[in-house]
């Protein structure tokens, strides 16, 4: 007999549609794989640990709700993370039409936030140059070397074609390097 | 785009790294990047921010209340998947011996030696009758109406009259009380309904899993839970004074599932006001969480006042202490047993002498709405060994704890 934790992520997706225990477990052994995941998205994409916390909460839930027996799951991380991408940019469209004029304070808290200890110069810089770049390029950037994912699989949450997403890719990481090519050498020297 | 060149060798590294290069073209690719230069210093610097964008991804975990609130707002149990990965065809003993010899290692490597237990007085529990009251506890919260807290007191006198007890016995089923001005709180199973009824709300059976790790409250454990009037700011100031331990790090080479339930037991604070055979106990505990790979972390402390605390023979002896405790580090072992090693120092009245208390509590969680709570306890100046436990029908522990 299987523990939970040999159960395929397309199996635990399925078994979110069958008795309460199964689908507990099932669920609660996808939370422990993807939440991570989804919840760094949910924090790169937003910039705002408050903000993260909302949508991240919301994603897994809209996840869970719709687990559905007449759906094909084939990549349960994919569809996560378009689920996360798609409450992600709804809010900040709402936070757009909503917002106007950013306080001083708030801004430097938010930037704060961005920051990272003594030792992380890099990726403060990393952080800082991502920040320059179109939406569209930063997100791919984070999509592939924070989530990890394939371009087949940021073109299925993105809902671009993969030769847009590898082009736009190409593009981010050209642009980051670029930024920090002074800073990496300096780094090399000791 | 077949072949590389100058104009398209930058794409091709692009492609290589991700590991969406053409097989049939990683040989040609490795070749042109061994043979140039301005490739490899591209390549290497896409390497060095790669290499801290990875060491950014492994430090972000979800905070522990949005966990709570996805699984609160789904009614799903958080700790059902560690539960069914339980090992199969394991006897129950197979799987408690290793956890309870680690626990007595812990507690003795933590707090000296301990020469033994004493359980001449224990007797076996009768799981049946157990659940019996609680269930009666249970239903007793539906319809007891809000007494007001300083009646308390008075209610367990009466329930100590009221159940006959009996001086300087060591009966296993009875409470003890002294003659003279020292009092002696113990409460015994039969009691309980009649105590609970001094509960702030009553509570509804249904809400205990989910109540049992938010705050605000009211859980039925074999304690009563109450709401707190007052937001815990204060509360975490102070016992931000307390917290030992931090930087401790224990690995009993968890595996996944222990640390999740590391994780699925967390609980952020809590308090009570706890009656047990030494007295009124005031306890606070402060979780902190660390790293995934290290335990968990509970400080906090306890103040206590009372008297009679017993021999290993139960006869009651005649001093009132004030003390105060401090837990160290909750140390789970797997899913089944956890550990709580704790030290505390008290100042005898009677005898006008401090002593010096070390223990362990040992819990069980049973299931996800009742744990079952045992404590061993040497006293440095009776030189006695106690045990409070749930367990056992020599002590019940009934309280009132406040989570916030």
């Amino acid at each position: 007999m299987k523990t939970i934790e040999e159960y395929s992520d397309e199996e635990l997706f399925y078994m979110l549609n069958q008795s309460k225990e199964q689908s507990e477990n099932a669920f609660s052994e996808l939370y422990r794989r993807h939440s991570p995941r989804v919840f760094a998205y949910c924090k790169r994409y937003l910039g705002n640990q408050e903000e993260a916390k909302d949508v991240f909460q919301e994603t897994f839930i809209r996840f869970y709700k719709s687990a559905d027996k007449n759906r094909v799951m084939t990549n349960v991380p994919a569809f996560l993370l378009r689920i996360a991408r798609n409450i992600c940019v709804n809010f900040l469209k709402q936070k757009k039409n909503t917002q106007g004029h950013v306080s001083y304070e708030d801004y430097m808290a938010s930037q704060e936030e961005k920051k990272y200890s003594g030792d992380d110069e890099l990726l403060n810089l990393i952080n800082t140059a991502l920040d320059t770049l179109p939406e569209k390029y930063k997100e791919m950037f984070i999509l592939r070397e924070y989530e990890g994912l394939s371009y087949s699989d940021i073109a299925e949450v993105t809902e671009e074609n993969v030769s847009n997403v590898k082009i736009r890719i190409h593009r981010a990481k050209q642009k980051i390097r670029e930024i920090l090519e002074p800073y990496i050498k300096e780094l090399d020297k000791f | 785009m077949n072949e590389i060149n100058q104009n398209n060798a930058s794409e091709f590294l692009t492609l290589y790294m991700d590991g969406e290069l053409d097989s049939s073209l990683v040989e040609g690719f490795e070749a042109e990047l061994a043979n140039n230069p301005e490739l490899q210093s591209e390549y290497s610097d896409l390497l060095a921010i790669r290499e801290a964008v990875q060491k950014d991804v492994k430090k972000l975990i979800p905070p522990y209340e949005s966990t709570a609130t996805i699984f609160e707002s789904l009614g799903i149990s958080y700790t059902s998947s560690i539960s069914s990965t339980t090992s199969v065809g394991m006897s129950v003993w197979q799987q408690l011996f290793v956890p309870i010899m680690a626990s007595l290692s812990a507690a003795i490597v933590t707090v000296g030696a301990y020469v033994g237990i004493d359980i001449e007085n224990t007797n076996p529990v009768d799981q049946n009758r157990e659940l019996t009251q609680k269930e009666s506890l249970v239903s007793s919260l539906k319809t007891q109406p809000v007494i007001a807290e300083e009646n308390i007191n008075e209610e367990i006198d009466e329930n100590i009259q009221q159940n006959n007890i009996s001086e300087n016995k060591s009966d296993n089923n009875s409470t003890f009380i002294k003659s003279n001005n020292s009092r002696n709180i113990i409460s015994n199973r039969s009691s309980i309904p009649k105590i609970i009824k001094n509960i702030v709300e009553p509570v509804q059976e249904q809400n205990i899993e989910q109540n049992r790790t938010i705050a605000k409250n009211i859980i039925v454990n074999d304690e009563v839970f109450f709401s707190p009037l007052y937001p815990s700011n204060i509360i975490e100031k102070t016992i931000s004074m307390f917290n030992i331990g931090q930087s401790s790090k224990f690995d009993f080479g968890y595996n996944k599932q222990q640390l999740e339930y590391i994780n699925s037991n967390f609980k952020r604070n809590s308090g009570g006001l706890i009656f047990n055979q030494s007295g009124a106990r005031l306890s606070y505990t402060r979780n902190i969480i660390s790293e995934n790979k290290l335990t968990h972390y509970i400080t906090g402390f306890s103040l206590n006042a009372g008297s009679n605390l017993f021999n290993n023979n139960f006869a009651v002896l005649d001093n009132i202490y004030i003390g105060g405790d401090i837990l160290l580090v909750e140390l789970p072992i797997s899913n089944i047993i956890k550990v709580t090693p704790l030290a505390g120092v008290a100042y005898d009245l009677t005898s006008s002498s401090p002593l010096f208390r070390l223990g362990t509590n040992l819990e069980i969680p049973t299931s996800s709405a009742w744990t079952f709570e045992g404590r061993i306890e040497y006293n440095s100046l009776l030189k006695t060994y106690n045990s409070y436990d749930q367990m056992s029908i020599i002590t019940g522990l009934v309280g009132i704890k406040i989570k916030f």
